[in-house]
């Protein structure tokens, strides 16, 4: 070993050129925030298949009334509890969407044949029949907007709220926080329902119900993040050249605070979507003709022995927006927070 | 070192008694809160509180408002409000035979508390089960698995739950009773429907902390001192995990309450949150103040214990400044 060492002749050796500009040269391309945050998200496959399923759905319900040529509220009395048919289909045994029921004794019935009804309803027809399929991405357009809403105002109320509670800090935080306490420990369960009850049901009760106890969080989170920023130079040197505190909050804060905020919005607008089926399903939901998923839930509900197709659909469709929305809001905070940076 | 603990117990209990008095006091001004605004809002809804208002004359409302004391002015309607509240009576029910709230409250509490019990007991064993499971089994197709359940429980909203459960074991399968409240077998399907969110939420909690613990330098001595598998992660790991699991136990509780209302509807239980939905629907007044101020009362409750019980359980944390 050692004599081979050295028979290796020095003439073989050539120093190395120390280049002092190539030592500092960065071989990746230098990433903002939000690059980064995007790089991690697309490795969480998770997410990424969430966020293609809720871009389809979204995309549903907004075309879904649009394609299947019926209207969500005209009522076919004679075509009532129709079972779901889709062309094509109707001869798959297996798939349920043959147009087929079984009775309660075990015989299988073609509704459409007995009634000699031509047109196919996707996903059947509710007791009025009135067509599913357009109703149930009615719903779920009804549904979304109500959670996208409501999460837009407490996103509003919440970074104002919690902004000016961290920045001021002292005594106006020492107030808002005792005020926030208080209304913490009312569940928002009662607030919601008793504002329901009180304005009656609709869309837009809905969403101040559910704003009214929503940005609560959103304040909290924005606060302590505040709190955390002000201390930073950046926030010096804005007061040092006068800035008045409005703008530093908003100007200067808020850029830095958009990843707790989009955090939050993604748990939010579940949740908003949960309570609003919630509320109708307990009876304080939108008002006929108008349809929600948890509206058509509770309809489908009624009739769940005799006609499950009728709420099933609904049901599939409120439980995937929540799974992917809880998915792709996972991924989010994971990609966001620097603190699970790997 | 017995002097060290004498002096932490010493300066904690002060802190500690100076942290409850706050908290009652927050509790006590949360719940008169409640009680205001249970009771203006109520005042606001429109519509007779009475069966067949339209089929009544103008004196007979009269009667009936007297009897209920509803002619009085509103202030004065909240101070007896108020005062009854405190003493535990909230009044008589205007629809349903004209019961006292309390009482037809105290006959729904069983089944309620049965299966909040139920739930909660199942839903934290089976959701610290999975936690540990995963964090032990980082990673792997055990931990994939269990992490996707409770995200499924987590999202799937318990009424849709209720209602497939119902539809599939009940009524296709027929192997449990489909609603109604006659004995243990009727309360199986509606537990495993309201434990599905404490699964996951103790879960998730769960595999969090667990990992977290399962990193620490204690939990490598224990490993360097020649401990064996199950001992450390039973023994060592999991009792220091568990400790922030108590937090949970107020969203919990929320979400039994939330729960309660669906699922006791869905199986027809003669439960508090199926009172709760029947007199909203008949715009029963004081059942539905009534029951809102109990479910208010159990919230601030639960969430007092389990702040308490976590200053206690944790000695690291020093409750004046650990308010969550």
């Amino acid at each position: 070993m050692k004599q081979q060492e050295e028979n290796i002749d020095k003439s073989l050796f050539e120093p190395a050129g120390v280049d002092t500009l190539s030592a500092e040269k960065i071989e990746k391309p230098s990433l903002n925030y939000w690059q980064d945050a995007w790089l991690r998200i697309k490795k969480n496959k998770a997410a990424v298949v969430s966020m293609v399923i809720l871009f389809l759905i979204v995309f549903m319900a907004l075309v879904g009334p649009l394609i299947s040529g019926k209207d969500f509220s005209t009522q076919t009395t004679s075509e009532a509890n129709l079972p779901p048919r889709i062309q094509g289909l109707e001869h798959v045994s297996f798939l349920p969407f043959t147009g087929e029921r079984t009775l309660k004794n075990g015989d299988v019935v073609n509704p459409y044949e007995q009634k000699g009804i031509e047109h196919y309803y996707w996903f059947g027809t509710d007791n009025l029949g009135r067509d599913l399929f357009t109703r149930v991405w009615k719903g779920t357009q009804i549904s979304l907007l109500i959670a996208v809403v409501a999460a837009v105002i407490d996103l509003i109320i919440g970074v104002a709220y919690g902004a000016i509670s961290g920045y001021f800090g002292g005594k106006i935080d020492n107030a808002m926080q005792r005020i926030l306490e208080v209304l913490m420990g009312i569940p928002n369960l009662i607030v919601v329902i008793l504002m329901i009850l009180v304005l009656k049901p609709g869309i837009i009760p809905i969403i101040i119900a559910l704003s009214i106890t929503g940005w609560i969080s959103m304040a909290r989170v924005v606060r302590a993040q505040v709190m955390k920023l002000k201390e930073q130079e950046y926030v010096l040197a804005a007061r040092t050249l006068g800035l008045s505190n409005f703008k530093i909050i908003f100007k200067h804060m808020l850029p830095n605070l958009t990843g707790v905020m989009i955090i939050n919005t993604m748990f939010t607008i579940p949740s908003a979507i949960f309570f609003e089926a919630f509320l109708s399903f307990i009876g304080l939901g939108l008002q006929e003709p108008q349809a929600s998923l948890g509206t058509l839930i509770e309809d489908g509900f009624k009739s769940m022995i005799a006609f499950p197709y009728q709420m099933v659909y609904p049901a599939i469709i409120i439980s995937v927006i929540m799974i992917v929305f809880n998915l792709v809001a996972d991924g989010v905070r994971d990609a966001l927070d620097p603190k699970m940076k790997d | 070192m017995s002097k060290y603990t004498e002096k932490s117990v010493l300066s904690g209990g002060a802190s500690m008694l100076k942290y409850l008095i706050r908290r009652v006091a927050y509790m006590v001004v949360t719940l008169f809160i409640i009680v205001s605004i249970t009771f203006f809002l109520m005042k606001l809804i429109p519509g007779s509180p009475f069966v067949n208002a339209q089929k009544l004359s103008e004196a007979q409302q009269a009667v009936l408002n007297a009897k209920y004391g509803l002619d009085q002015p509103i202030p004065v309607q909240y101070f007896h409000y108020m005062i009854n509240t405190f003493t535990g009576d909230l009044g008589v029910s205007f629809q349903f035979n004209n019961t006292s709230v309390t009482e037809l409250l105290s006959y729904r509490v069983g089944p309620s508390a049965v299966l909040g019990l139920q739930a909660i007991i199942l839903g934290t064993i089976v959701g610290i089960f999975l936690g540990v499971v995963g964090a032990l089994r980082q990673n792997t197709w055990v931990d994939y698995s269990a992490t996707f359940l409770a995200v499924i429980g987590k999202s799937i909203p318990s009424f849709v739950f209720a209602g497939l459960l119902q539809y599939y074991i009940a009524v296709k399968l027929g192997l449990l009773p489909t609603q109604f409240w006659n004995g243990f077998e009727y309360t199986i399907l509606p537990t495993i429907a309201l434990a599905m969110f404490p699964i996951s939420i103790c879960a998730r909690f769960m595999r969090t902390e667990m990992v977290e613990v399962l990193e620490t330098d204690y939990i490598l001595l224990a490993k360097a001192k020649g401990a064996g598998y199950f001992e450390i992660a039973f023994k060592h790991a999991m009792r220091n995990a568990l400790i922030p699991v108590v937090t949970v136990l107020g969203p919990l509780t929320v979400s039994l309450m939330t729960g309660s209302l669906v699922i006791e509807k869905i199986f027809s239980i003669p439960g508090i949150g199926e009172q709760f939905v029947k007199a909203i629907t008949v715009n029963d007044y004081p059942v539905i103040m009534g029951t809102t101020i109990l479910f208010a009362v159990l919230f601030v409750v639960v969430v007092f214990i389990v702040d308490i019980l976590y200053g206690i359980i944790d000695p690291r944390i020093r409750v004046a400044g650990g308010n969550k």
